[in-house]
């Protein structure tokens, strides 16, 4: 399948459907652009249109519009935006979240809980390096510092993507559409840069998958459409 | 906010963090005279709740029976370094969770993370409850046991223990 990379249009992917999102350890689904690129930051204003997963706390349905930075391995990674859907034995209807992993002794972290945004609005989100291992987590409703992550070296993380992952399968209720806006990453010279040609959509990814992303190089931006 | 006014407060708020990164960093994770101070015991009125959030978090993450679940009654500051080291929550060092260790065979496969990743898998599940409404805020999965017990938090409550 041929990237689609024209400067100045939306580009998308899209793949065959099998399975659902939602079947096995690693079938989440996923509508993104990314950049790979290493980096020191990335940036993007959430916007949320409609976003809902249905309270199935067995099944584990969700759906979030986020930012990740981590290693293309995916063994070191932090993320940081609104998720809504059941975690942990709990049902967020929208919440901000963070999360990170690092391997040897580090393990999985996750912190949800960090307020509810509304629909209709714009709200920065950022995860940049701050030095000493460390990686800070900005987002909320008032654009604060949510969390840091240590113990994260930068020159594994040469991986950025922003978008939507979700666990719901076709049919089974949930919304979600929505985009973020003036993607940016931070340049190792320390310039906050758009990331134009860059950035590119990927396929829809997981089994399943049923959302296609767009990304516009010439607006920096990525959206998708599902259910609404 | 325009774009530049939002990328001079990004870096303005990169200094002032890589100023706390660095404080933080000279703070010892060993039990310091003051967190050897024992915090309360989960009040008996709160443990049936407590105990029942901790296994529907357990359920979810694989293991309904975990070998042993224990809590106790902390600041969220110093149930971070248990629950999730080298993580870092603004404001914990003001708050009051319950802390809850569980060793089970645990695997969370709806936890978010990037396409690339594999669901998480680990031994040893480390939650922060909200007192109040029994809500988790926080949440650390690893092979690896926490790197500080919870007698040195405070009074342990022992919620379940298969064996």
């Amino acid at each position: 399948m041929a990237v689609l990379g024209a400067v100045g249009m939306v580009t998308t992917w899209k793949a065959p459907a099998a399975f659902a999102c939602d079947d096995g350890a690693n079938n989440h689904c996923y509508a993104i652009a990314n950049n790979h690129s290493l980096e020191t930051g990335v940036y993007g204003q959430l916007y949320i249109t409609c976003m809902y997963a249905p309270n199935n706390v067995n099944a584990g349905y969700f759906a979030t519009n986020e930012v990740w930075n981590g290693s293309t391995d995916g063994l070191y990674f932090t993320e940081g935006g609104v998720f809504s859907g059941a975690a942990n034995g709990n049902y967020y209807s929208k919440s901000w979240f963070w999360a990170d992993q690092r391997p040897n002794g580090g393990g999985y972290h996750e912190h949800p809980g960090g307020g509810t945004p509304n629909t209709g609005t714009r709200y920065p989100v950022e995860i940049v390096w701050a030095g000493n291992n460390t990686w800070n987590i900005y987002g909320g409703n008032s654009d604060t510092l949510i969390g840091q992550s240590t113990s994260q070296p930068l020159t594994v993380t040469n991986d950025m993507d922003a978008g939507t992952e979700y666990t719901v399968p076709s049919g089974k209720g949930m919304r979600n559409v929505g985009s973020i806006n003036e993607l940016q990453y931070l340049a190792t010279s320390g310039t906050w840069t758009f990331w134009g040609t860059r950035g590119g959509a990927d396929p829809e990814l997981g089994p399943g998958a049923y959302i296609t992303p767009g990304y516009s190089s010439s607006n920096n931006f990525v959206t998708w459409t599902g259910p609404c | 906010m325009s774009h530049n006014a939002s990328r001079w407060l990004s870096g303005h708020r990169k200094a002032l963090v890589i100023i706390t990164a660095a404080a933080l960093g000279s703070v010892p994770l060993a039990a310091s005279a003051a967190s050897r101070t024992q915090s309360p015991g989960i009040p008996a009125a709160a443990v049936r709740q407590l105990t029942a959030s901790a296994l529907s978090v357990a359920t979810s993450g694989g293991d309904a029976k975990p070998e042993w679940v224990k809590a106790v009654t902390t600041t969220r500051e110093k149930a971070l370094r248990v629950a999730t080291p080298g993580d870092l929550v603004p404001g914990a060092a003001s708050q009051t969770v319950y802390l809850v260790v569980m060793e089970g065979q645990f695997t969370l496969n709806s936890a978010p993370r990037p396409p690339r990743a594999h669901a998480p898998t680990g031994h040893y599940l480390a939650v922060t409850f909200n007192p109040v409404t029994f809500q988790v805020m926080d949440l650390g999965l690893s092979n690896q046991a926490p790197p500080a017990s919870l007698g040195s938090l405070g009074l342990v409550s022992n919620l379940t223990q298969r064996k």
